[in-house]
């Protein structure tokens, strides 16, 4: 149980080793990150926070984080504080503790218990004993705790060693040109790698390649894949990919002194694998279907190859996102259309596109619209579909009606007529096609 | 699915009667399948109906589709709309949609999408005016295909620049859908999407021409129930 709980903070820690290298494990299931130096990379501390909640959340972890000058007050923070994110002003000392109580100073149970004896429930109560006698009164380490949380006594941390790296280098004696001996470099760099990687039971999904030319310039390639694991042939022919596409310069004959290979965001395998096991795995895409993602993914660039989401809206084109496929969640089996009255498009343009019409009665569709120039008279048609504005998006009110038509050879298309007071023309636009 | 191979498709009696007729279940087959548009509604009408075949297909609940297209023809016809594949009984989640830039990064794309065993099918809906797929390249498919077992669906334009090897070939044009009978304020509803479908090419069967309909009780494609009524063929799509 212990082991389990432990095991699952050590996870939290690697990957908060974006925010800070200095991270300890404290009491009761928490981490301190000592930010001190990376506040400024992240753009101030509420964005800082709202990264490290954001990790905290897509990993499934209900957390308390509280920013503030000294190990000791935040720690009291994330217990006390009334908010789950709170950032205690600097220099403030004890002052906006002065309500909370005294357990949140790490004491043991016994001192909280006499502290509360006595009727000291508040560390503001606790700070207006004179120092001395708090430590005559109630022992060192309630007196020791109380300077920690005020900052007005040093507290030293153990900070966990920093992640391994992985990564595999190669320095050619004389400048290389040909493709083909940098490609059998890549191929070499990658079975280390992945030893490497074997042996520390570790994989990764993220890996940059360097080429470091002998001008002193420096290319880089990075590269995602869907899978955790993969053996080294496979990735060295998914860099060889990378290469290709991006066709490294031999331009004015200057060759490469050394290529090097390195892992990001390495995870751990068997953390990976146990998440398989019960069912609740991250990366969803295994065997071949990931391999072709992969190879897709490294020729034509990650944004190129997506997968619809689902999110929650009604209008047409904001109801499935395609979201590329190395970052979409494991997919659901497909859920029972409700019968609508109008049916759905199967292909739905990019951008609706505003079409000129014949003049329509008020809640009727036209006679014929004209589109990419070409006119089209309508036949039959069936509506309207009143979608409203989401106006919690802070979109105008108005709203949309929409149309299935068909012109008299078939074709049928998806239109929809805007409202005012978002869409005053009250113009006509197709949305989708083969309705 | 336990649904054998003459499965969903046509009845396996005109399976037995001389491969005459309604011979959808050519799409079940491994191979290269074209479905030849003009450009504009045609194309749609190609893309449409390739989707509802592959709606058709045994297993097409739970099979993974691969879907690949140049960005121009993204701007041009869309992509495909997760609420009308959920419609026909495909699961838009299981879709990967592809969108390389040129005619070649596709053709290429579509190579490997073949090399993945399982999948339900793999679709291509080529540039308007083909510049790289021709013999040479639908032989590369075909022989894909047919080494692994796995089908294409290739949309492409109706001007043909030499002859390939694709197994099938179909021409689709958009057929006026089923007559519903309910007028409203001069306009009839909408029925059953329909195409006008001509078969050019499948191995073993006759060449024919047939209205066909997309049924939603059943879930497949069927002959249009009634195949008399005026269609516009030759449209000026």
């Amino acid at each position: 149980m212990l082991a389990e709980r432990l095991a699952r903070l050590a996870r939290l820690a690697q990957a908060c080793w974006r925010f800070t290298p200095r991270i300890a494990l404290a009491p009761g299931d928490s981490l301190y990150l000592d930010v001190s130096g990376s506040i400024g990379l992240f753009g101030g501390e509420r964005r800082l926070l709202r990264e490290v909640l954001a990790e905290l959340e897509e990993r499934g972890e209900a957390g308390r984080i509280c920013l503030a000058d000294t190990p000791g007050a935040a720690w009291a923070g994330t217990r006390a504080a009334s908010k789950p994110v709170a950032i205690l002003a600097p220099g403030s000392g004890l002052e906006p503790m002065s309500a909370w109580p005294v357990e949140a100073l790490r004491l043991d149970s016994e001192d909280c218990g006499l502290l509360r004896e006595l009727g000291l429930d508040t560390i503001g109560a606790l700070g207006g004993i004179l120092p001395e006698s708090l430590q005559a009164r109630f022992g060192a380490g309630t007196a020791l705790r109380l300077k920690q949380a005020a900052g007005q006594a040093p507290e030293p941390l153990d900070y966990l060693p920093p992640p391994r790296t992985f990564k595999a280098r190669m320095d050619f004696e004389s400048p290389v040109l040909l493709r083909q001996t940098i490609a059998a470099a890549v191929a070499e760099l990658a079975v280390r790698l992945c030893d490497q990687l074997a042996a520390a039971g570790m994989g990764s999904r993220r890996f940059e390649l360097r080429l470091h030319r002998s001008d002193g310039k420096c290319a880089a390639y990075g590269l995602r894949t869907a899978r955790l694991i993969q053996p080294a042939p496979q990735l060295a022919e998914l860099l060889d990919e990378k290469l290709q596409a991006g066709a490294p310069g031999r331009e004015r004959g200057v060759g490469y002194d050394a290529v090097s290979l390195v892992a990001r965001d390495t995870e751990d395998v068997m953390a990976e694998q146990a998440d398989w096991l019960s069912g609740a795995s991250a990366g969803n895409l295994k065997g071949d279907f990931a391999r072709l993602v992969d190879r897709l993914c490294s020729r034509l660039g990650a944004d190129a190859v997506r997968i619809p989401t689902p999110e929650d809206s009604y209008l047409p084109e904001r109801r499935w996102r395609f979201v590329s496929a190395l970052d979409s969640t494991p997919p659901e089996p497909r859920f029972e259309a409700p019968h609508e009255a109008m049916r759905a498009p199967l292909l739905l343009l990019e951008q609706a596109e505003p079409v000129e019409a014949a003049a329509a009665a008020a809640g009727g569709p036209p006679a014929w619209i004209r589109w990419r120039r070409k006119r089209l008279s309508l036949r039959r048609a069936q509506g309207p579909r009143r979608v409203l504005a989401e106006w919690w998006r802070g979109e105008e009110r108005g709203g949309r009606e929409y149309w299935l038509v068909e012109d008299g050879q078939g074709r049928s298309l998806c239109l929809f007529r805007g409202q005012p007071p978002a869409d005053e023309a009250h113009r006509w636009y197709v949305q989708a096609l083969a309705a | 699915m336990t649904t054998g191979r003459a499965g969903s498709l046509g009845a396996p009696s005109s399976l037995a009667a001389g491969r005459r007729g309604w011979p959808l279940a050519v799409l079940e087959r491994p191979g290269v399948h074209e479905f030849l548009g003009e450009r504009g509604a045609n194309r749609a009408a190609a893309l449409s109906l390739l989707l509802c075949g592959a709606a058709s297909l045994p297993g097409a609940a739970e099979g993974r589709l691969v879907w690949v297209q140049t960005s121009a023809a993204t701007r041009r016809w869309g992509m495909p709309c997760g609420e009308g594949l959920n419609a026909i009984g495909l699961n838009p989640r299981n879709m990967l949609f592809v969108e390389p830039e040129n005619e070649r990064e596709l053709l290429w794309a579509l190579e490997q999408a073949l090399d993945c065993p399982g999948l339900l099918a793999v679709v291509g809906c080529l540039p308007g005016a083909e510049r790289h797929y021709g013999f040479t390249a639908s032989r590369r498919l075909s022989l894909r295909a047919l080494r692994n077992g796995s089908r294409i669906f290739l949309a492409r334009g109706a001007r043909i620049r030499e002859a390939t090897s694709a197994q099938t070939r179909w021409r689709v044009e958009p057929a006026p859908s089923a007559p519903s009978g309910l007028a409203w304020r001069g306009f009839e509803l909408p029925g059953a999407r329909g195409w006008r479908v001509g078969l050019e090419r499948a191995p073993g069967w006759t060449p024919g021409a047939w209205n066909i309909e997309w049924s939603d009780h059943e879930n497949r494609l069927r002959l249009a129930a009634s195949p008399a009524r005026a269609n516009p063929v030759r449209a000026a799509g």
